[in-house]
């Protein structure tokens, strides 16, 4: 699957600090190397220790040149949140760039307090449903495969697993997870194997064993 | 990852820009590297301290820039290859010594690196750099990608040391926190045994010295001038002659070449990078501006080149039309896009650039509210913030409350809304002295972390004490700097590489400065806490001297991860939702790992995210919220 010859292939992963947008995207990033592509990897942390937003653009191919993509050219946007996800639609290809999401929404506490108020997790999931055809959009419970992978703080890769079996990107599966593998902590290899999986038999159809 | 910064052998790895940089330094044999920790420069130093000691040099977090400035300096005069790396903000520390360095010169390579942060991100301010450099006379250079700025470290060593003058090396936020794959070259470990040079008419800097070296310093500059003229330095691209032609330079080159390439455009337009940006090679600009008919000048921030290529097609009678910050055309502030870039340009060429038609989301992606940064769940600053208010509402007063650098500035976002300036470091305690001095009739507290104390904050109490200035000093002393990324503090006990250092206490700094009150506290007693600012205040007022609180206790974060290290966890704190009455007090302490239940009428915990410090329960009226299990 893998290829030298590609062009250009972006993907933007975005989430909340404590997420693992940033663990997520050198995945991505290591195993397009790996594969022989070109790579530019952008990342806005914020301030993730405290509740910001934080993304990652992630550019493959030999036609790509700056870190961060255009408006208009993100073959996928995977949104670790629905909100985030929102946040970075605009950068979607008009006709055929893809959104994988984890059905969540974290709301901030400025949310509670009144200061800055955010839809319904609902309505936000609608407005995106409106915008893009069926085969486009992928909604998957991401919180919930990761628990049952083992640990809920590899939703991360469950997102990965996910836009992994969409094939979009340039890489095949076994090649992400022995990205991820080089990327997360030792003792946590075979829960992340899990979670990557869980995400793509979510979108695959697949059995999970 | 820091493992790749030691490797040997034909290698491509993945890089962040900062290790990339650091990598650089290996590769150009610095052996004397200091920084001070500002955001987005700080992962120079944090990744060299993981190798030091194996690589044989010498790394510390200085106490400020100028400090590390004149650290690096000192080496570097000794015979070391040297660097030194700052935020922007902290470049504007070190233009004094600097301004003398550049005379003096050096007599081994001195790098300084200086992260510019034109959004800002992170930063109350957005100079550019690159004018310090100027202003002072010494070479600037600036990277485009992280593999360039790992060979431009040691273009810009070799330069400064076979030049004898300091280097400035700009880069942006951009580049910094960028990642791309960077080609390792060989490691180059210096172990040059220092000789301080004994050269009274060249660093004894007085005036009549100084007078006589100064002329020396232009003559450097025209010899830098002449490699500047020269591959790397300056680079070309593309045919040799055109309608259209490009002068780049920084992140902004790449994003030019991305609409070049998009627009088949790469064969047509000729594009010409500066990374040798001063003193500006004159030669090859003048052949590129005779070579187009119209030039745009891509940069970050201020019309640097621009003004400087301007200056050129003037003096040499070049009728070429130069766009940019000077026509309108490109802003001389904010971070530069891809978006930006591909606008201008393709209006200027008159191209459609397709990645500008597709706008119908942008309504969906402007009505997510921007995510209000808060300090963690259980930082002690929130507790330290309650007291102080809770202290102004017990005394009927609405005190004023001078903010400082910090995570502690957080504190000004609601629900908060703690502080009432945040300007740059140390400016707390001397523009809250100012304030009682100016006739401020409202009890006056200074707030400042341990890091930003030791940091510029200790000039700035000494002129308090001596001038009587009746304010609180809260010291938020939660033992690291933490809004950069938790690197040590003069109160940490441990330096950059890990060694045992000795604890330096704000409090024993206080009283040496014969300060009447001072206290420690614990952030986490807010009854205790409240009673010791009210008594703070008052001692204040009475001794016409300031007082000083130190709050104490360690950063959260670093807490939890050494429990998390042990394999364990906090207990977290609950809500009883019989007790709970839905007034919200809960909540408006701003801890994050809140919750509330708009249609139960309830608060709630996460509690995975809860440390259990307690601060909600404390102002709870009903006694709703209780440990766990
Ligand atoms: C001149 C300058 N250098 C560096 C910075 C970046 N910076 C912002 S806050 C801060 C220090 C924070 O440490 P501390 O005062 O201990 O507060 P904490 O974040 O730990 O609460 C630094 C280094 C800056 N703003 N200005
Ligand atoms: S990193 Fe530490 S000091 Fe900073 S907000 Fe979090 S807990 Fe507070
Ligand atoms: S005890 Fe309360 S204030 Fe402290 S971390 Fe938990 S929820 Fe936040």
């Amino acid at each position: 699957m893998a290829s030298a010859n590609v062009d250009e292939v972006n993907v933007v992963l975005a989430g909340v600090g404590g997420q693992g947008v940033v663990v997520a995207s050198d995945a991505l990033g290591l195993a397009a190397m790996k594969a022989g592509l070109n790579v530019r990897i952008a990342n806005v942390h914020g301030l993730a220790q405290r509740e910001g937003s934080v993304y990652s653009h992630v550019r493959m191919g030999s036609a790509v040149y700056s870190p961060k993509i255009p408006p208009g050219r993100a073959n996928a946007v995977v949104g670790f949140e629905i909100s985030e996800a929102a946040r970075h639609l605009r950068l979607l290809k008009p006709d055929d760039g893809i959104l994988v999401v984890n059905n969540a929404l974290m709301y901030p506490l400025a949310h509670f307090t009144g200061h800055v108020r955010y839809p319904r997790r609902e309505d936000l999931l609608e407005v995106l449903e409106s915008r893009l055809e069926p085969e486009r959009i992928y909604v998957i419970d991401a919180a919930s495969l990761a628990i049952r992978a083992g640990n809920p703080r590899t939703v991360n890769v469950v997102m990965l697993g996910a836009l992994s079996a969409t094939g979009v990107i340039p890489i095949g599966p076994d090649e992400l997870i022995e990205a991820v593998k080089a990327r997360v902590p030792k003792f946590a290899l075979e829960e992340n194997e899990r979670a990557f999986w869980m995400g793509y038999n979510e979108i695959s159809g697949g059995e999970t064993t | 990852m820091a493992a790749i910064l030691l490797e040997e052998g034909e290698k491509v790895a993945l890089m962040m820009g900062n290790e990339a940089i650091a990598r650089g330094a290996l590769e150009a044999g610095a052996q004397f590297v200091t920084a001070y920790p500002g955001t987005p420069s700080s992962e120079v130093l944090a990744n060299l301290s993981r190798v030091a000691s194996k690589a044989g040099i010498y790394v510390e977090w200085s106490t400020n820039e100028k400090v590390a400035f004149e650290a690096a300096y000192s080496a570097a005069l000794a015979g070391l290859r040297s660097m030194t790396v700052m935020k922007h903000l902290g470049t504007h520390w070190i233009l004094d010594p600097l301004a003398v360095a550049a005379i003096t010169g050096v007599d081994a390579g001195l790098v300084i690196v200086s992260a510019d942060d034109p959004h800002p991100h992170s930063s109350q301010s957005s100079v550019d750099t690159r004018f310090h450099g100027r202003i002072v006379n010494i070479p600037v250079v600036e990277p485009s990608d992280p593999a360039e700025a790992k060979d431009l470290i040691v273009w810009a060593m070799d330069l400064s040391e076979e030049m004898k003058t300091p280097v400035l090396f700009r880069y942006t936020a951009a580049v910094a926190h960028s990642k791309a794959p960077v080609r390792l070259g060989p490691l180059r470990l210096e172990k040059r045994k220092p000789n301080f040079p004994k050269d009274h008419p060249r660093l004894v800097s007085i005036a009549p010295h100084a007078r006589a070296n100064i002329p020396k310093l232009f003559e450097r500059l025209e010899r830098v001038e002449k490699v500047f003229e020269g591959e790397p330095f300056v680079q070309r691209f593309g045919p040799d002659s055109g309608v259209w032609g490009l002068i780049t330079t920084g992140v902004p080159h790449n994003y030019a070449m991305d609409v070049l390439a998009a627009e088949g455009l790469l064969k047509k337009v000729p594009v010409l990078k500066l990374i040798g940006q001063y003193p500006i090679p004159e030669g090859p600009v003048l052949d590129f501006l005779r070579s187009v008919d119209k030039v745009v000048v891509l940069e970050e921030l201020e019309p640097f080149l621009e003004d400087q290529v301007i200056r050129i097609a003037k003096l040499n009678g070049v009728g070429v039309e130069i766009y940019g910050k000077n026509t309108g055309h490109l802003p001389r502030y904010g971070e530069y896009s891809p978006e930006l870039v591909g606008r201008v340009l393709s209006d200027l060429f008159d191209v459609n650039y397709p990645a500008l038609t597709l706008t119908t989301s942008d309504e969906v992606s402007s009505s997510v509210g921007r995510r209000i940064p808060q300090m963690c769940a259980g930082c002690p600053h929130r507790g330290s913030y309650l007291s102080i208010k809770a202290a102004f509402a017990r005394l009927g007063v609405d005190g004023l409350v001078f903010g400082d650098r910090g995570c502690y500035n957080q504190g000004s976002n609601p629900p908060l809304d703690a502080i009432d300036t945040c300007i740059a470091m140390g400016s707390s305690i001397a523009m809250a002295a100012a304030a009682k001095k100016a006739g401020e009739t409202r009890p006056v507290v200074a707030v400042i972390g341990d890091s930003t104390f030791f940091h510029g904050g200790l000039p700035a109490l000494v002129n308090a004490v001596v001038n009587r200035a009746p304010i609180v000093v809260a010291v938020f002393d939660n033992r690291w700097t933490c809004m950069t990324g938790h690197q040590p503090s003069p109160t940490s006990g441990v330096n950059a590489i890990g060694d045992q250092a000795p604890v330096l206490k704000p409090e024993d700094v206080a009283k040496a400065f014969q300060i009447p009150f001072v206290r420690v506290l614990s952030p986490y007693n807010l009854k205790a806490a409240e009673e010791a600012v009210v008594e703070a205040i008052r001692s204040a007022e009475s001794s016409g001297l300031p007082a000083v609180l130190v709050f104490r206790a360690e950063c959260t974060l670093q807490v939890l991860r050494r429990l998390r290290r042990k394999g364990l966890r906090p207990r977290p704190m609950t809500v009883n939702p019989s007790a709970c009455v839905g007034c919200k007090e809960c909540i408006k302490t701003g801890c994050p790992a809140l919750g509330f239940d708009e249609e139960l009428n309830k608060a709630f915990i996460y509690e995975d995210k809860c440390t259990g410090c307690t601060i909600c329960a404390q102002v709870c009226p009903t006694g709703a919220i209780v440990r766990e299990g």
